[in-house]
């Protein structure tokens, strides 16, 4: 008996100290999490009084602070980002040599408050709001931040934007440099601008057709040009067992939305809001140019050119097949040559994968659809003394990406680290950031000279001058950068297609709606699965009939809600 | 004495070493072709190229998850956080197990913490309302914020009170007519006749706390604290298409290659220890106490 | 009452820290259930979110598919904890049955290894093996019995067996592990006796083995009712596609779709806070059926 009770109070005594160490790191933890949030606003009076003092002070979009700021901010952060602790220029996220410019130029030290994975990213911004830890800055997506909006937790930043944006970073925002003032209409809520916006939104992804030159060759054809010739040319393929003897005539796969491709090809906009005649948004997936579609595609399926079970594959499981030479046709984006494509390229030599333009209905040229919606926000938490440091970061950004690139805008391929990866708030990049090295590259292979070009341009031109000149003289990653930035490549289509005006944006041009929220997934999978069972040979009422469940399951709600969108935006 | 087995014995052994060794094969062969996948050519992956065998061997997906000094120090952290986890965890399991194996009639207020228990199991707050009570509690960026919301793994206290309930009561009836108290009986009786259960809690506790990763992520504000497994899900790269630099970080990295190569780092430690476990499943310990 | 407790004290002192700990961090964010009636949002938390009382519920219930989402949750995971029961068991009698101690050693240690891959690598795997154009099933399907090649993945009549045989090859290792220890556990002497009596193995088996583990397996069997309404969130959304959401849609899959995804935690907590009843009143049940019947009392 008086064993057992030494024993408990034993016991008692540890779960006592236990829980009291509990304790301490509670206050702890506690004391160092309250002490790192004034850093920003014990400096803060001293420096606004001296800012506030003069008002005809000269706004400079690269002016400095004095004394130094500490911003509260976030990112994500994955395997991309490398540091090498040798080199102070890229030791860690807070030692690089974008940490020193931002000091240097600017005044400003990050702290960085929390650097969950891309994944993670966001489900850390809601625990993060709910319990009231959010950052000065930082990049969020459409739903966090109109969330961010809705609690009234977004600076106003209209004049600091205004004010102190940078020329260039202005151009990212006008007709043809930029987006057209998307960005900027979305986050402007009563004429104030909420937030500010995160440049590089541009139309340029948009599909290609991906087929194998030495195929079409074979079977003595030229490059499709309608749809007919696209299915005769897969026909072609199959029985000439190019790819042994179960040759796969077009590689689909269970992504609806990479069929884009063939859809844009027979005017049916996947997923898009198109204006209709009276002036109405309509939903392009239900219009009836989708049944032709679905129609000719339940014929090649039928014929046995696609693969069976192709309604379960990914997109990039189903790419396989090209890559491994069991096919030679696959619609897909700009860069497929160093994704699916990419082991065909690299270990058959024989293989000659071009991107074309997409086939249409009757040959006419293709409308291809894109997006220029932005689906990143940077985020000023409201109250936060310095919003227009946000505007100078981005400023800065620019100025040393393009003006410096050696340092700060360094490959990995020159043997070194990914420098720009350093960069607040997360990842920059100019509009037709791609393109415009498209067209360097040219001009540099007619003129010989390549002066003008900077860094990232000279080393991807000189990749394509090695494409075009010998295969075998280490095809990667040459071949597959001729493919894409090259005379013939698929950038040289963006450039055509944007030049003519032929690209295809849904109207909407805001954030998801209400019901989109909610339903909108569920709708979407509905009417996937209404598809690839049509192509699959189901009748195609089948997709007439998913399509009015689409209306009525909440598709007429969401169409109303676009629509109360669309004449607000005309008007106001 | 060396007496031979009826046929129908001998067949059925056969055919049970068999069977066995078919299932084991079953078992073993999607572990090998992912082991060819994190050893092989990032481009012969993306074909959909590799077998059994490796395809343009090479070690760069393991060279990649292992050369960053990061690795290590999640490493070690979540080595740590085992250590800790196991030990808090099956001290809690002891010593709620116990009281709980008694019957009503003895511990009279047992039917109330074993509902008190069984309904943790059912209920749940949720990410959000977790997330602030461990933020309350200030174990954020803590190793305690790893170990101390799961340190009650209901389930297994239900499974070793079902096993205490079994054991013979006369063990322990002897040990009370000698004078012996509650604390006597569980820690020097009881807790060596039930090895083999506790080492299968252990060894579930043990590979619980070593493939966590998603607690590690939102309680750790700093990667310097993430434990292994949440470090290994940050292999995953994020691709910004419009950034030409982010089309070559594709060139030299397929994701297949290196989950392929992170599910091997992740399991060879487990690997290790389980021999080490295995022998207490297999003996039978209840042998000769029990006079008369 | 006091006077029990006192007489208790023991016990109550040793359950201390688990209860303690159980509080804090599994019965206080129980309160957060609360976010499946109101119309939440981070921002404003738990108090200054509008009050909806039941219409999350309602929402869900009347979105077209739930209902489907419900039956195929029950019907994949009634046949997993049947499967679960037999096929370990079946699998851990077998293997008590080696004589090699080394044999079982790397039969006990292999089949346990698929529990530590992932279902995104898995899926890929899986897809590939019952391909109709040219997997390995079928292969050896076509072989022996001359049939035409069957699309497994794409069959809304066979997707959800094909869930329910892959999910065992996943995770019989972990109860066979269980079920080991329980056979360690059962008394050598009461299988001497046994022998004694003239018993052959199978005899044993019957009479000694079985009875011997059957509270274990129970209490597992039981345990597991309690998670009839999680069929496996990782395994569905890794394998299902489109045209198998008929037969494979769960619960959870359908409820990621409809806002988890967005953050909308409201109607997430609503629905897990709708399986956490349903599972509460199966393991009442059970509990009190058994007890009514056999005198038994679960756990």
């Amino acid at each position: 008996m008086y064993k057992s009770v030494k024993r408990a109070t034993i016991i008692l005594l540890c779960v006592l100290i236990g829980a009291s160490m509990i304790a301490c790191n509670t206050q702890g933890s506690q004391s160092s999490s309250t002490t790192k949030a004034p850093s920003s606003t014990t400096t803060a009076p001293s420096s606004t009084e001296s800012q506030a003092t003069d008002p005809t002070e000269v706004k400079d979009p690269f002016g400095k602070y004095a004394p130094e700021i500490t911003i509260n901010i976030v990112r994500s952060l994955d395997s991309s980002v490398v540091f090498d602790s040798t080199d102070p220029n890229t030791k860690s996220l807070e030692e690089n040599l974008w940490a020193e410019a931002y000091k240097d130029y600017l005044g400003i030290t990050f702290n960085y408050l929390w650097t969950p994975t891309p994944e993670q990213y966001d489900t850390k911004w809601n625990t993060a709001i709910a319990s009231s830890d959010i950052p000065d800055i930082g990049v969020v997506n459409g739903v966090i931040y109109q969330t961010l909006v809705e609690g009234n937790l977004v600076e106003d930043c209209t004049e600091a934007f205004n004010d102190y944006a940078s020329d260039i970073y202005k151009s990212c925002f006008l007709e043809v440099t930029g987006d057209s003032g998307v960005a900027l209409n979305m986050m402007t809520f009563d004429g104030k601008l909420l937030g500010i916006p995160v440049p590089g939104i541009c139309p340029e992804s948009v599909a290609h057709l991906w087929i194998r030159k030495d195929w079409l060759d074979a079977v003595g054809m030229t490059e499709p040009k309608t749809i007919d010739d696209l299915i005769k040319t897969a026909q072609a393929f199959v029985d000439a067992e190019l790819g042994g003897t179960n040759t796969i005539g077009i590689a689909l796969s269970k992504e609806v939305g990479n069929m884009r491709g063939f859809m844009d090809g027979c005017n049916a906009y996947y997923n898009m809001w198109i204006e209709n005649d009276s002036g109405e948004l309509v939903f392009g997936t239900i219009q009836p140019e989708m049944e032709e579609a679905l129609l000719l595609l339940q014929q090649m399926y039928r014929d046995g050119l696609i693969r069976e079970d192709f309604a379960v594959l990914d997109y990039n499981t189903a790419g396989q097949d090209c890559g491994a030479g069991k096919c030679g046709i696959q619609y897909g984006g700009n860069i497929n040559s160093i994704t699916t494509l990419k082991a065909s390229i690299v270990e058959d030599l024989s293989s000659e994968w071009k991107p074309i333009q997409i086939p249409t209905l009757d040959g006419s040229p293709a409308k291809p659809s894109s997006s220029a919606t932005p689906s990143s926000f940077v985020f000023v938490r409201a109250g936060y003394e310095y919003p227009e440091a946000a505007v100078k970061l981005t400023n800065l950004n620019f100025k040393l990406i393009l003006e410096q690139p050696v340092p700060y805008s360094n490959s990995a391929e020159d043997g070194g680290l990914n420098t720009n990866k350093y960069i607040f708030p997360g990842n920059t990049a100019l509009p037709w950031q791609n393109l415009i090295m498209h067209e360097a590259i040219l001009d540099a292979i007619t003129s010989g000279d390549t002066s003008d070009l900077n860094a990232i341009q000279l080393l991807t031109y000189g990749r394509v001058v090695k494409g075009m000149a010998d295969r075998t003289d280490s095809p990667e990653p040459n071949t597959t950068r001729l493919l894409i930035f090259g005379e013939n490549g698929s950038y040289a289509h963006v450039k055509e297609y944007r030049d003519s005006g032929r690209i295809v944006l849904s109207a909407y041009q805001s954030f998801p709606t209400k019901t989109m929220l909610t339903l909108g997934d569920t709708l979407e999978e509905n009417l996937n699965a209404a598809i690839l069972k049509v192509i699959m040979g189901d009748n195609i009422t089948t997709f007439q009939k998913a399509a009015q469940e689409w209306k009525r399951g909440g598709g007429d709600t969401i169409t109303q809600e676009v629509n109360e969108w669309f004449t607000q935006s005309k008007n106001g | 004495m060396h007496y031979k087995e009826p046929i129908g014995r001998r067949t059925f052994l056969v055919c049970n070493y068999i069977f066995l060794a078919i299932v084991a094969v079953i078992c073993i062969m999607p572990m090998v072709h992912i082991l060819a996948i994190s050893l092989s050519s990032e481009s012969a992956v993306r074909a959909g190229m590799v077998g059994i065998w490796p395809v343009g061997l090479t070690i760069s997906s393991y060279q990649f998850v292992i050369s960053d000094a990061k690795f290590y120090t999640a490493f070690f952290i979540t080595v740590k956080r085992c250590i800790l986890g196991v030990i808090i965890s099956m001290v809690l399991t002891l010593l709620a197990g116990y009281p709980l194996s008694k019957s009503a009639r003895v511990f009279h207020a047992r039917q109330f913490y074993i509902w008190y228990f069984v309904i943790t199991m059912l209920f749940n707050g949720g990410l959000i309302p977790t997330y602030l009570v461990v933020n309350g509690t200030g174990l954020m960026d803590s190793i305690w914020a790893l170990t101390l919301p799961i340190a009650v793994p209901v389930f297994n206290v239900i499974l070793l009170q079902n096993f205490f309930k079994e054991l013979p009561g006369e063990i322990s009836e002897s040990a009370f007519i000698d004078g012996a108290g509650h604390w006597t009986v569980l820690f020097k009786i009881m807790t060596p006749l039930s090895k083999p259960v506790l080492a299968t809690l252990t060894l579930f506790v043990l590979v619980n706390h070593w493939n966590e990763w998603f607690h590690g992520m939102i309680y750790m504000n700093r990667p310097a604290n993430y434990p292994l497994q949440t470090y290994l899900q940050t292999i995953v790269i994020d691709i910004d298409m419009r950034l030409v630099d982010d089309i070559s970080q594709l060139e030299n990295l397929c994701e297949k290659n290196s989950r392929s190569a992170q599910i091997f780092i992740a399991m060879l430690p487990i690997i290790c220890v389980y021999p080490f476990l295995q022998k207490y499943f297999t003996k039978g310990i209840v042998v000769g106490s029990v006079k008369g | 009452m006091i006077e029990n407790i006192r007489k208790d004290m023991s016990f109550h002192i040793m359950l201390f820290p688990a209860v303690i700990v159980l509080f804090i961090y599994n019965y206080v964010p129980m309160t957060g259930a609360v976010i499946a009636f109101l119309e939440y949002k981070p921002i404003f938390g738990f108090f200054d979110s509008e009050f909806v009382g039941l219409d999350n519920f309602k929402f869900l219930f009347a979105t077209s598919g739930f209902m489907r989402a419900f039956t195929n949750t029950v019907s994949i995971a009634l046949m997993k904890i049947i499967t679960g029961m037999i096929v370990p068991l079946t699998f851990s009698l077998l293997l008590n049955e080696v004589g090699n101690y080394t044999y079982k050693r790397v039969v006990q240690t292999v089949i346990y290894l698929p529990h530590f891959v992932s279902w995104v690598l898995m899926a890929g795997i899986i897809i590939e093996i019952f391909s109709p154009s040219g997997g390995l099933i079928n292969n050896i399907l076509v072989w022996a019995f001359k049939i035409k090649p069957i699309f497994f993945l794409g069959s809304n009549t066979l997707f959800q067996p094909v869930l329910v045989v892959t999910n065992i090859w996943k995770e019989f290792g972990w109860s066979t592990i269980i079920y080991l220890a329980a056979l360690a556990g059962v008394n050598p002497t009461v299988y001497e006796a046994a022998i004694v009596d003239g018993a052959g193995r199978w005899k044993q088996t019957v009479h000694v083995t079985l009875p011997g583990i059957m509270p274990t397996v129970v209490l597992l069997t039981t345990l597991n009712l309690g998670k009839i309404l999680n069929a496996g969130f990782d395994q569905v959304y890794n394998l299902m596609s489109p045209i198998t959401m008929e037969s494979g849609d769960i619960i959870d899959t359908f409820v990621f779709r409809m806002g988890l995804k967005n953050g909308q935690y409201s109607i997430a907590t609503a629905a897990g806070l709708f399986k956490s009843i349903i599972s509460s009143i199966l393991i009442i049940s059970s509990y009190k059926l058994a007890y009514r019947f056999s005198g038994y009392r679960l756990f």
